[in-house]
C-alpha cells in the first residue's frame, strides 16, 4: 500500500463530471502523473489527462459518487505505471495490476472502490543466483542475475531506463529474499550509487526499449488451427486482429489460440468484455495441462481482467498494462503472446473519456487521436535481438467488435466497418475476418472456422502455404 | 448462383469445382474445436494434411451423374474427417489416408474431362 | 449538514443548475415547491455550481424552489416486505399501499470480482419448450429477447414470471405502455404469483428521468435477495426505452453524441446494468431477461448492437415465436448435459430437421419437384411449429423432449430420424399419435 506522506503535494477538487475531476493545483504537476482523490479514509486512484493554466483534470479509476468541491487530492509524482519482477505468472490482475484473488481476500464478492494492492507480493521468497561479479560494466535491459519462476529463468535487470553504463560495486551472493531485496548496487557515471532489486517499475504507456534491434517477424506462430497456420500465418512478433460480430467465435479462438499456441508465454487481457468469459479461463487453465511442458497451463499465462463492467478508465489502462509486461518477458529472451478482447471496447473508453473532455469529436465520436493510439499500440509487438544476443517476441492479437448484423450469415469482405476495426486491420499485419460461425447453418453446438468459399480457389490455395512451408 | 440455376444446370466441370471447394471447407477449413485431436493441428500435420488435400484439389476428376459426384464427395468427406481425429502417430492415420487417396484414384480422369 | 437552498439559477430541459457547497456528486437532493416535491440528483459539479437532474421533470419548477441535500445517493429500501409490492421508477409505492419502513441500500453498487465468479451450473426452467429445450436459460446468465415492435414479448416475460422455477421476480417495466402495466398486475394477481414478485414500473406517462433508475432499483433489490440465498429472476421491459431516456438526457446536457445519437458510454452504460447478473459461490443468483425492441427490426441499432456484445446470446422473437436459429443461449452447454441423456442430441437434430424443412419449403415455393423425404420434412415441419413453438405451449422439460421424440416418430422411421440407436431404443415412442397434417 502506499502510504500517504505529509510531502505530498496536494491539489484540491474544483469540479466534479462523471469519472472527470477537475483539480486546482499549488506547484506543478507532470502530464499522465497519477494522483489519489481523498473521500474520508478512501483513496481513489486517478491520472491527469490535461493540463491547462493551475488547474488540471484526472481521470479517476473508480466511482466518483460521493467527491465534493474542496475535497484534496494527492499527486504521486510518477506516471501510471507497473511492477515488473518474478511473480508475474499465473497471476490474475485488473487494469491497473491489482491482484483480484487478493482483492477478493480482502473484500469478498465485490470489487470495493479505494482498495489497491501491489502487484508484486512482497512475502514470496525468490531463489537468487548472481550471474555478474563486482567491476562488471552493464548497460539499462542486461541482467545481474536470475531467480527460477515456475517454468522459466526470470532475468533480474538494470532499471530500462537507466542511461549510459553502470559498474557492479557490490553483488550479492546466492540468497533466498523477496522482491523488495536489494542485490546489487552499481554505480553510474557520475560516481553515484544506485540499487538494484528483484523489481522495477515501468509506465505503462511507454515501449521497453532496451533491445540492440528490432528484426522483421519471419518464424510463424503456429496456434493449431490450421485455417490460421495454413492461409493466414501469424508471425512471432507480428500482429492480427480478428473483427467479426458477436456470436462469431473472436472469443473462443482467442481461448484456443492461448491454449495450444507455441510461444512461450500469454498475456490474456480481457478489456471491456463479459465477466462470465474469463471465468472460463480462470477456471479451467489451472486443471488444463499445457501439452508442451506437462505442467498446468497456467503456470505460462498471466489473466488482465477488466470486464465491462469495471471502471473504463481503468480498461483504457489494462491493455497497456498487458504490453508492459509483455514487453518486459521479451526482455528475458521469450517469445510472448499478447491477446487483447476487444481492441473495440478500449476504443470506446478512449471515446468516453475524450467526450467528457469535450474534445471535438472525429467520427462516429471516436477522437481524432484514435488512430495514432492504436498504432502505436500494435508497433508494441516485434522481434527483436537483446544486448546478449538472444531473440525475444512480443506478438499482440487483437479481437474488434464491428457493427455488423449478425442475422447475415455471409457478409461481405469488411469494407465499411466502423472506425477502429478498419484502424486496427491496417496497423495489424496480418487480419482474419471471422464472419458468424456456422452454428447457425449447421445447427449444432460445435465452434467451426470457416470463411466464405469465394476467398479460396481450390487451383489457387498453395500460394500462402508455399511460403510458409519456405 | 447454385441456388438460382440449380444444379441440373450447373456444367460438370463446374460442379466438380464446387464440391472440391466444398470438401476443402468441411474437412480442412473447418475444424472441430472441442475435440482433442482435430482441435489441435500440429504444423507438421498440417503441412501433411495439407498436401494430400492440395494433391486432391487439383487432381483431375470424372464422374457419371452429378449425383454420384456429391456421393463420392460425401463419402471421401467422411473418411478425411474421421482422419482429422486420428493421432499421426497411429497405425490408422496412415491407413486412413490410403484409404481416401484411393477413393479419390478411382475417380482421376483419364482424357479430355475437366 | 441540511442546509436549505432557495434560488435556482438555470433550468434546462430537466436539469436544474444552483450554486452550493459541499455537496457529493451523485448525491440526491429533494426540491420542493409550492404543494409539490421532487427528488433529484447531482450529476454535475463545476465550482460552486451544482447541476440537478430533477425526477418529476422541471415542468413547473419555479427558480425560487427550495433545494435540499440529503447527504447520500439513491437508495432504496429492502426487506422481506418488498414481495407484492408495486412502486414507480423513483421507488415511490405505486400500489396506494404505504410506504416500505427499512433499511435503505445504496442502489448501483460496485461490480463482483469476476476471481469470485463461478462458471454456471443450474438451469432456469420456463415451461417454454423453446427455451428449455433448445436455448436453455442458465443461473447468472443475462439475455435479451430482440423482437420487433407489436411482438408479443411483454405476454412471453408475463408467462416466464408465472412459470420460471425462482424464488424471487423482480420485474422492471420502462416507458411501459399503462395497459400493459395493468396487464402484467392482473396476470401476476390472478395466478397468485404476486406474492413471491416486485415490480419497478415505469409507464410511458411518467417523467423520462425516472426511467433511467429502474434497472438500478431492480438489480439493487435483486443483488439483496440473492446474497440472502434467494434465486432472483428479473425480467426488464424494454431496454430500448430505457437507451432512449439515457440517449435524452445527454442530449440535454449537450453531451457529444456518438452513433445515432446515443451517448458515448452507452455500451458501459448497459454493460454495468446486464453484468449484475451473477452466481453467488455460496449464495443466490440473479438472472436476467430483458427485452429489447429492435426499432424497424434492425439489429444493427445502437441498442440491440450494443447489448448483443453484452449479453450471453439472444432470443428473437419473431411472427410470434422464438426463432429457433437466430436465438443463442452461450451457456447452454453447461447444463444441457445434466439434465436427461438425450437432450443435446435431440436439441441438435430437431433443429437440422427444421433447417432441412426451411430448405424444402423453399424448394417447393421455386417450384422444383417434392421427393417423398420432402413431404415428410414438411409434415415434421408443421408439427414443430404447431406442437413446440407456438407461444401459447407450456411443458416441463421432460415432457418437451418427449413430445420431441413423437414428432420424430409421427414423421420419420427410426431408421432415418439421424439419432443415435442407443438413444432410439430408450426413448422411441411405442405408437404413433392421431396427426391430421395439410398436405402439401
Amino acid at each position: 500500500m502506499n502510504d500517504a506522506s505529509s510531502h505530498t503535494p496536494k491539489g484540491t477538487i474544483d469540479g466534479v463530471n462523471g469519472n472527470l475531476i477537475r483539480v486546482t493545483f499549488p506547484e506543478s504537476v507532470m502530464q499522465n502523473e497519477v494522483g489519489y482523490a481523498l473521500l474520508g479514509d478512501l483513496r481513489l486512484k486517478a491520472e491527469i489527462v490535461r493540463v491547462r493554466g493551475r488547474q488540471c483534470w484526472l481521470q479517476v479509476f473508480e466511482d466518483t459518487a460521493g467527491l465534493k468541491v474542496g475535497d484534496p487530492v494527492e499527486f504521486s509524482t510518477e506516471l501510471l505505471s507497473v511492477e515488473l519482477g518474478p511473480g508475474l505468472l499465473k497471476s490474475v490482475y485488473d487494469g491497473l495490476q491489482n491482484p483480484l484473488p487478493e482483492l477478493a481476500e480482502q473484500c469478498g464478492f465485490f470489487l470495493e472502490r479505494g482498495q489497491y494492492i501491489d502487484g508484486l507480493n512482497r512475502e514470496t521468497k525468490w531463489d537468487f543466483t548472481p550471474s555478474v561479479k563486482v567491476g562488471d560494466v552493464l548497460s539499462a535491459g542486461e541482467s545481474v542475475g536470475s531467480v527460477p519462476e515456475g517454468l522459466f529463468t526470470h532475468r533480474i535487470m538494470i532499471p530500462f531506463d537507466w542511461r549510459g553504463s553502470f559498474t557492479v560495486k557490490e553483488i550479492s551472493e546466492a540468497l533466498t529474499c523477496t522482491v523488495d531485496t536489494v542485490i546489487a548496487k552499481v554505480e553510474d557515471g557520475a560516481g553515484e550509487l544506485r540499487p538494484v532489486k528483484l523489481f522495477q517499475t515501468w509506465p505503462v504507456k511507454k515501449a521497453i526499449k532496451a533491445y540492440d534491434e528490432r528484426l522483421r517477424p519471419t518464424e510463424n506462430m503456429t496456434t493449431q488451427v490450421r485455417i490460421l497456420d495454413t492461409f493466414f500465418p501469424v508471425a512471432k512478433g507480428g500482429t492480427y486482429c480478428i473483427p467479426g460480430p458477436f456470436g462469431a467465435g473472436k472469443t473462443v479462438l482467442q481461448q484456443i489460440t492461448s491454449r495450444r499456441a507455441d510461444v512461450d508465454i500469454v498475456i490474456v487481457a480481457a478489456c471491456g468484455e463479459r465477466a462470465g468469459e474469463v471465468v472460463e479461463t480462470l477456471r479451467e487453465f489451472p486443471e488444463l495441462e499445457d501439452p508442451r511442458t506437462g505442467k498446468s497451463l497456467m503456470e505460462r499465462t498471466l489473466i488482465i481482467c477488466n470486464t465491462s463492467s469495471m471502471p473504463v478508465a481503468s480498461r483504457e489502462a489494462s491493455v497497456y498494462t498487458g504490453v508492459t509486461i509483455a514487453e518486459y518477458y521479451r526482455q528475458m529472451g521469450l517469445n510472448v503472446l499478447m491477446l487483447a478482447d476487444s481492441t473495440s471496447r478500449w476504443a470506446q473508453a478512449l471515446r468516453e473519456l475524450s467526450g467528457r473532455l469535450e474534445e471535438i469529436p472525429g467520427e462516429e465520436a471516436f477522437p481524432a487521436y484514435l488512430e495514432t493510439v492504436i498504432a502505436n499500440f500494435y508497433e508494441r509487438a516485434g522481434l527483436v535481438r537483446l544486448k546478449d544476443g538472444s531473440i525475444g517476441s512480443v506478438t499482440i492479437g487483437g479481437t474488434v467488435s464491428p457493427v455488423v448484423t449478425s442475422r447475415n450469415p455471409l457478409p461481405k469482405v469488411p469494407s465499411k466497418w466502423w472506425e477502429p476495426s478498419t484502424v486496427s486491420a491496417a496497423n495489424a499485419r496480418i487480419n482474419v475476418v471471422i464472419p458468424p460461425s456456422t452454428l447457425w447453418r449447421a445447427g449444432v453446438n460445435i465452434p467451426v472456422w470457416w470463411i466464405p468459399k469465394n476467398w479460396i480457389r481450390p487451383d489457387a490455395v498453395c500460394g500462402p502455404v508455399a511460403m510458409w512451408n519456405k | 448462383m447454385m441456388k438460382v440455376v440449380g444444379e441440373e444446370g450447373t456444367a460438370m466441370p463446374d460442379f466438380v469445382q464446387y464440391l472440391k471447394a466444398e470438401f476443402l471447407d468441411e474437412v480442412y477449413l473447418q475444424q472441430d474445436a472441442f475435440h482433442d485431436v482435430d482441435g489441435a493441428s500440429s504444423a507438421d500435420r498440417q503441412k501433411h494434411v495439407f498436401s494430400v488435400i492440395h494433391g486432391i484439389m487439383t487432381t483431375p476428376l470424372t464422374f457419371k451423374t452429378r449425383d454420384n459426384a456429391r456421393q463420392e464427395f460425401l463419402r471421401w468427406q467422411q473418411i478425411a474427417k474421421d482422419w482429422n481425429r486420428i493421432p499421426m502417430e497411429k497405425p490408422e492415420f496412415k491407413t486412413t489416408e490410403e484409404k481416401l487417396v484411393h477413393a479419390v484414384e478411382q475417380h482421376r480422369s483419364t482424357g479430355e474431362e475437366n | 449538514m441540511h442546509t436549505l437552498y432557495h434560488g435556482i439559477e438555470n433550468i434546462v430541459g430537466n436539469v436544474l443548475m444552483l450554486r452550493a457547497t459541499d455537496v457529493g456528486y451523485g448525491d440526491l437532493a429533494e426540491v420542493t415547491f409550492g404543494e409539490d416535491s421532487s427528488l433529484a440528483q447531482v450529476i454535475q459539479l463545476d465550482g460552486d455550481q451544482v447541476y440537478l437532474q430533477i425526477f418529476s421533470g422541471s415542468r413547473g419548477v419555479p427558480t425560487d424552489a427550495t433545494v435540499r441535500f440529503l447527504g447520500h445517493g439513491l437508495q432504496v429500501p429492502f426487506s422481506e416486505d418488498l414481495l407484492g409490492r408495486i412502486f414507480d421508477g423513483s421507488g415511490r409505492p405505486r400500489d396506494g399501499r404505504p410506504e416500505l419502513d427499512a433499511t435503505p441500500v445504496g442502489v448501483a453498487g460496485p461490480s463482483v470480482n469476476p476471481d469470485q465468479r463461478i462458471i454456471p451450473r443450474k438451469m432456469v426452467r420456463t415451461g417454454i419448450p423453446m427455451i428449455d429445450v433448445f436455448n436453455t436459460l442458465v443461473q447468472s446468465q443475462k439475455l435479451p429477447i430482440f423482437s420487433v415492435a407489436g411482438e408479443p414479448y411483454n405476454p412471453l416475460l408475463a408467462r416466464i414470471a408465472l412459470q420460471a422455477e425462482v424464488d424471487v421476480i423482480v420485474l422492471g417495466g420502462m416507458g411501459l405502455k399503462y395497459d400493459d402495466y395493468l396487464f402484467f398486475r392482473e396476470t401476476l394477481e390472478e395466478a397468485g404469483s404476486l406474492s413471491r414478485t416486485v415490480m419497478y414500473v415505469h409507464t410511458a406517462a411518467d417523467p423520462t428521468v425516472e426511467c433511467l433508475f429502474v434497472p438500478d432499483l431492480c438489480l439493487a433489490v435483486a443483488e439483496k435477495f440473492a446474497l440472502e440465498n434467494k434465486e432472483v429472476l428479473v425480467l426488464l421491459t424494454d431496454m430500448t426505452n430505457y437507451a432512449d431516456a439515457m440517449k435524452e438526457i445527454a442530449i440535454t446536457m449537450e453531451k457529444i453524441p456518438s452513433n445515432r445519437g446515443y451517448p458515448g458510454d452507452l455500451y458501459s452504460q448497459l454493460a454495468a446494468r446486464y453484468e449484475k447478473a451473477v452466481d453467488f459461490e455460496s449464495a443466490g443468483s440473479i438472472t436476467i431477461l430483458a427485452a429489447t425492441t429492435m426499432p424497424g427490426d434492425d439489429v444493427t441499432h445502437p441498442v440491440p448492437d450494443n447489448t448483443g456484445y453484452i449479453t450471453e446470446g439472444q432470443f428473437y422473437l419473431r411472427n410470434g415465436r422464438i426463432e429457433p436459429f437466430g436465438s443463442l443461449s452461450r451457456l447452454k452447454q453447461f447444463v444441457n448435459d445434466k439434465t436427461r441423456a438425450d437432450h443435446r442430441k435431440i436439441m441438435d437434430r430437431m433443429i437440422q430437421l427444421y433447417a432441412g424443412f426451411r430448405s424444402t419449403e423453399e424448394k417447393r415455393s421455386m417450384g422444383f419437384r417434392m421427393t417423398e423425404y420432402d413431404r415428410k420434412l414438411v409434415k415434421f415441419g408443421d408439427l414443430f411449429e404447431k406442437r413446440l413453438m407456438d407461444l401459447r405451449v407450456t411443458l416441463h422439460l421432460e415432457d418437451a423432449l418427449d413430445a420431441c421424440w413423437q414428432i420424430l416418430a409421427d414423421c420419420f422411421e427410426a431408421d432415418e430420424c439421424g439419432m443415435p440407436s442407443e438413444l432410439i431404443k430408450e426413448f422411441w415412442p411405442t405408437e404413433r399419435s392421431e396427426v391430421r397434417s395439410k398436405n402439401p
